[in-house]
């Protein structure tokens, strides 16, 4: 079942074409991730899906059903971690908490179960009492997710939660997706770090300019591209002629030497490192070790639009 | 009521906007009103410091020397151009009286030919209510001389100056009478209540600027926003406990005003004293839409406070609470009109001052000038709030411009 169904959304800001005629599908269950440069539309999607902005075309239905602006059993069923920490810094950690779980649930009791538990599932119980501006900001990030999650939604959105956070924090909140998402959870992930999507997400979208470049899982996008793997070969020296061989192998689409290693960018076949390793015997090339890449989103980024995921 | 309640506490995490801004403030005002006296508990004549330089030694000047003495703080003061210079200078002597040589005798023969009088010469160092009085009784006491001159032309020049002590010392004495209708006016209450109206400024606009925005933040706007509770709803809380922080604020002053001043309120009719709140309550209605206007403006604290300080310094100077208008210039007079500090400090007067009750239709239509100032602000702010989510969009415009031109 399609938890969120994006038709033809189309969103102008001005003479600018925010989403053109964006399409999106997630199922339920999915951690799915949205990756694109920064300006691609990630956070308009997002924004047109919770209602926050108006858009001038298309259809957006959560758990079967349109989405409107007053459609408030639908947003009691949804999380959001936004990408800027939004909390009162006149409150401490579980007030803060409190305050956010209170606009999705009313009981006081039920409240203060799911307030001790977001606390616990983002690691906060030394600091409940503290205000943010005490916080580091790999613990605010902390709190800024247990403000989205506390009231346990079946659908969460993670705008970029990871920015500007130390790698141990990143670690914890990206395990802390993978558990929500374990817990049964839906999770929409938007980031332009490409290993992260790699990391938790089941299906990825790549955005770009407001339209969908490409979508499904790791695999799937690996296997849209050309580029096969990225083979290096320490071999200090070489004989003459050795790297127009290896240039001369049909797979083979790029190949360089720096001095001391061999740099090849190879199509897609199942015997490339062999036949590569045999050009290099047969020429009697001493070499260490061998490393062989498969091809990361950032390739296929690279190949889909011509240019780096990280501009 | 979850956005209510974080709303109200964020105004009392901020216990130094409530120690400065209300109860200092407040205790500011009491203090202020206490130094004024209600009623003079007694009366005294300020006696003036008065040289008196007699080159003349003749009776009528003996008379005159002797009568200035003794209605004054004689100082001496050696009879030259520099000792005369200097005494007044130095303010040593406030008053200088100087008798010419020959004034005894040209005041009997002038009295005598009905020709021009002859004038003592005087010297006025500090221009107060005491010299001008001793100025009035040095006049006063040649007058009678003069008329007892005319009147008894054969007597003698001693018996002049006898005559004319003793009708000098006579005085009419006075004694304030209290009759039923006429409220005595508590001038430490009004004071207070006249002060108030800067502490109220300040409290409120602060205090409620601050948890204003704190909720207008873009990032708080917008998970709030994706929440399942109503932006009406939450817009509504916020104003609900802005009006909470508003009435605590009133409340509090007003409270400290009847339990400090309320002994001498006691022959104050509760109605006037009643209209002295309200037009607090009503100053407060502005002080609040002035906080809804900071707010829409800025987040800064900083900036928020120095704007509330400042402003509200320039409205109560123009409303007449740290000068009276009656000492400034008609263009600040004309000025103070356009502020609501004007009309609520008119509207205490003329509910203390009045003898027809606290609520006149001049108290009340002052007082609904008070309220359409605070409206006024109120559309102001709104049309920034407006203003606001326009300048958002284009941020969002350019930044996504930006963005797309740096990906081309």
């Amino acid at each position: 079942m399609a938890i969120v169904n994006v038709r033809n959304l189309v969103k102008r800001y001005g003479d600018v074409l925010a989403l053109d005629h964006f399409n999106l599908q997630i199922e339920q269950g999915e951690v799915f991730g949205l990756l694109g440069p920064n300006g691609s539309g990630k956070t308009t999607t997002i924004n047109c899906i919770l209602q926050l902005l108006t858009y001038d075309k298309g259809e957006i239905e959560l758990f079967g059903q349109p989405m409107k602006p007053t459609s408030y059993d639908l947003k009691r069923r949804i999380g959001v971690v936004p990408q800027d920490i939004a909390v009162f810094d006149e409150l401490n950690v579980r007030e803060n908490i409190d305050y956010f779980c209170g606009l999705y649930v009313t009981d006081s009791a039920k409240r203060k179960a799911l307030v001790d538990e977001a606390i616990e599932f983002v690691g906060l119980q030394d600091y409940t009492k503290f205000r943010p501006r005490k916080l580091s900001g790999g613990l605010k990030r902390r709190l800024n997710i247990a403000c989205g999650i506390a009231h346990k939604p079946e659908l969460i959105f993670f705008d970029e939660p990871t920015v500007a956070v130390d790698p141990q924090s990143r670690n914890s909140i990206l395990e802390g997706i993978q558990r929500l998402n374990a817990e049964g959870a839906t999770v929409v992930y938007t980031s332009h770090y490409m290993e992260e999507v790699e990391q938790i997400c089941s299906r990825i979208m790549i955005m770009d300019r407001g339209e969908s470049l490409a979508s499904g899982t790791k695999d799937d996008l690996v296997r849209m591209v050309s580029t096969g793997e990225k083979v290096e070969i320490e071999a200090p020296s070489l004989p003459d002629g050795t790297l127009d061989a290896l240039g001369g192998l049909a797979f083979v689409r790029r190949v360089s030497h720096d001095g001391t290693t061999i740099h090849l960018l190879c199509d897609n076949g199942p015997h490339n490192l062999a036949s590569i390793l045999g050009v290099l015997q047969e020429r009697a090339v001493a070499f260490g070790r061998v490393y062989s890449e498969p091809p990361t989103l950032n390739d296929v980024f690279l190949e889909i639009t011509g240019k780096e995921l990280r501009d | 009521m979850q956005v209510f309640k974080a709303a109200l506490k964020t105004f009392f995490r901020h216990p130094i906007y409530l120690a400065i801004y209300i109860v200092w403030l407040s205790c500011m005002g009491i203090f202020m009103g206490m130094s004024v006296n209600d009623v003079p508990s007694e009366e005294y004549i300020e006696r003036p410091n008065v040289a008196v330089i007699n080159r003349d030694g003749g009776e009528l000047s003996e008379g005159l020397a002797a009568f200035v003495a003794e209605n004054s703080v004689p100082v001496q003061v050696d009879d030259t151009e520099r000792a005369l210079q200097d005494a007044v200078m130095q303010e040593r002597a406030h008053y200088i009286v100087i008798i010419p040589e020959g004034f005894s005798a040209d005041f009997a023969k002038a009295a005598a030919s009905g020709t021009a009088m002859p004038e003592v010469q005087t010297v006025v160092s500090t221009q107060s209510a005491s010299v001008t009085m001793m100025d009035n009784l040095v006049d006063e006491y040649l007058n009678v001389a003069k008329t007892y001159e005319l009147a008894l032309p054969d007597a003698g020049q001693a018996q002049v100056v006898e005559r004319t002590d003793a009708a000098m010392a006579h005085s009419v004495d006075v004694s304030v009478v209290q009759v039923a209708e006429a409220a005595p006016v508590s001038n430490g209450f009004l004071l207070y209540l006249q002060f108030a109206s800067y502490t109220i400024l300040l409290s409120i606009a602060v205090c409620s600027a601050v948890v204003m925005s704190r909720f207008g933040r873009e990032e708080t706007r917008r998970r709030i926003g994706s929440s399942p509770i109503p932006q009406a709803s939450v817009n509504l809380q916020i104003a609900a406990a802005c009006f909470v922080i508003m009435l605590v604020c009133w409340a509090f002053v007003s409270a400290l005003g009847l339990a400090v001043f309320g002994s001498k309120l006691a022959g104050v009719g509760a109605d006037v004293i009643a209209s002295g709140i309200v037009s607090l309550f009503c100053y407060s209605l502005f002080g609040l839409a002035f906080g809804f206007l900071i707010g829409q403006v800025t987040n800064s604290e900083l900036l928020m406070n120095a704007v509330s300080n400042i402003l509200g310094l320039i409205v109560s100077f123009l409303g007449g609470v740290w000068v009276s208008l009656d000492l400034v210039g008609e263009p600040v007079a004309t000025i103070a009109k356009f502020t609501p500090t004007y009309y609520y400090n008119e509207a205490l007067h003329a509910a203390f001052d009045s003898m027809g009750g606290g609520f006149t239709a001049e108290v009340l239509a002052n007082l609904g000038i008070v309220c359409l100032f605070a409206l006024a602000v109120f559309a102001v702010g709104m049309a920034i709030s407006r203003l606001k989510v326009g300048r958002m969009v284009a941020w969002n415009v350019s930044s996504t411009k930006a963005s797309l031109q740096s990906a081309a």
